[in-house]
């Protein structure tokens, strides 16, 4: 009987259809930091794709690795490099208004991941982090609102949301394998973890006086960081502490925003976490209601 | 149950149980029957991920990569790579890949198979003097070691003076230029 009542929740879970709001949020979010992200190549394209490049893929794979590579396969010249980047952009900006959308995402997807693969070296878990979630949206009707396809339709259909729901595992994942990693940390144990991190010079970017020039707070920060990690990626699928974890984890991430240079990591996490959002919660209702008034 | 369905539960199933076995921190440490198979689907899907921010432990050292290049008439210039903090804020935030290369990549003994490239690309970085060609290039790490905040605290902020940065040279590429003018 439990069994059964097991499956029949994972059955709802996964396929009992809901609306697409969450999944039409995402595909626009995702899209967006889809050109931050390209933006964010532009300053040093020749040192890190193409013949000038401080790593060639030769070294890093050796003859004949099978990753897609369409910068190599294109040649692995300058001109090879900016038309990638170029459809990578163009898709990518396709994919945000959702014009023929899932092309347009698995044309940005695949030429995402021949840049990633073009130089490992410089990928952070942002990066990462992009990846599969616009990998997964490829496989959701993201573009089924808000978007050119719909004609900028704003009733919001039903579809069994299993796509976004993978996102959102595997962002629970991240703040669970984060945390327990850490967990073995013995630094991470005895509280001073966030001492070194901040210690660290090139990610400095704002202090936060005098909490970073206090022992004892940073033991704070340390451990509250793990405890939080934990709560995001265990207790967020409890409904009630849904929304109180992922607005403590969005000022979380907004607290090393700025005081660390990590750049769009947390701008990335912060959009994950919005996947989070429950599907019956606006963010904000008052104003949705006024929206469906003048609708109807 | 349709066959779409049934095909969507298999691929949760498996992308849930690759997590777990290749992702987790907990993930097995031997070989397990589909391990390769795993790692295939992870890679060719571009899927693949490794989530370690700052752990098990924050790194510890403050390291840069400098490059000793020596010209064919004995001269000995230093050339350093992008050094994050010394740079305006905006500028630093957009120079963090190369820095992500630099410490995370390129100064590790592991991945000596890319200090060619490296090496290459830092003397396509130098002025070029004809007349006195670039002889040979020598890698150096330089670091400070952030000590136990509870034997010497450092304030937020802190630095140290270049003099007092360990050095290791970690490699030695000639550029093949020796000789007599």
């Amino acid at each position: 009987m439990r069994i059964k009542n097991s499956i029949r929740m994972l059955d709802a879970f996964f396929f009992k259809p809901v609306p697409i709001t969450g999944m039409v949020r995402m595909r626009i979010l995702v899209g967006l930091m889809l050109l931050v992200q390209a933006l964010t190549l532009l300053p040093g394209l020749d040192h890190f794709f193409g013949p000038d490049a401080f790593v060639s893929t030769h070294s890093l794979y050796g003859p004949g690795a099978p990753h897609l590579r369409l910068i190599d396969w294109l040649g692995g010249s300058g001109t090879a490099v900016r038309t990638v980047l170029g459809i990578h952009v163009g898709a990518a900006l396709a994919f945000t208004v959702g014009f023929f959308t899932r092309t347009s995402g698995i044309i940005a997807y695949l030429t995402l991941i021949s840049i990633h693969h073009q130089n490992l070296t410089i990928l952070n878990s942002g990066d990462t982090a992009l990846r599969f979630a616009l990998f997964f949206l490829i496989w959701s009707p993201s573009g089924g609102a808000w978007s050119v396809d719909s004609k900028f339709k704003t009733a919001i259909p039903e579809h069994p949301p299993w796509a976004l729901r993978m996102i959102q595992l595997q962002t629970a994942a991240i703040y669970l394998f984060t945390a327990l990693s850490k967990l073995n940390g013995l630094s991470w144990r005895d509280g001073t973890a966030v001492y070194y991190a901040t210690r660290l010079w090139d990610f400095e970017r704002f202090g936060f006086d005098p909490v970073f020039n206090s022992l004892t707070a940073m033991k704070f920060i340390t451990w509250s960081s793990v405890a939080l990690e934990l709560a995001l990626g265990t207790l967020i699928w409890i409904p009630a502490l849904r929304i109180p974890l992922i607005l403590i984890g969005t000022a979380f991430h907004l607290g090393i925003e700025y005081s660390m240079n990590i750049p769009w990591f947390e701008w990335i996490m912060i959009v994950l976490l919005v996947g989070m959002w429950p599907e019956n919660r606006t963010f904000f209702p008052s104003l949705s209601r006024r929206v469906k008034s003048v609708q109807s | 149950m349709g066959i779409r369905k049934k095909a969507i539960i298999a691929w949760i199933v498996v992308h849930l149980s690759v997590l777990m076995l290749e992702v987790a921190p907990f993930k097995p440490d031997q070989d397990y029957p589909g391990k390769r198979l795993f790692t295939l689907y992870l890679r060719s899907t571009g899927l693949w991920q490794d989530w370690s921010m700052f752990s098990p432990e924050p790194f510890r050292l403050n390291l840069h990569v400098e490059a000793r290049v020596r010209h064919q008439n004995g001269l000995e210039t230093t050339y350093t790579l992008p050094r994050l903090h010394r740079l305006p804020r905006l500028e630093r935030a957009l120079m963090e890949r190369y820095r992500k290369w630099e410490v995370d990549w390129f100064r590790i003994d592991e991945n000596r198979h890319i200090w060619a490239d490296g090496t290459r690309f830092i003397l396509k970085q130098l002025p070029v003097d004809p007349g006195n060609p670039v002889e040979s290039v020598s890698l150096i790490r330089r670091w400070h070691e952030i000590e136990d905040p509870r034997i010497r605290f450092r304030e937020w902020g802190y630095r140290v003076p270049d003099s007092e940065l360990t050095g290791f040279e970690f490699a030695t590429h000639s550029t093949g230029q020796t000789g007599a003018k």
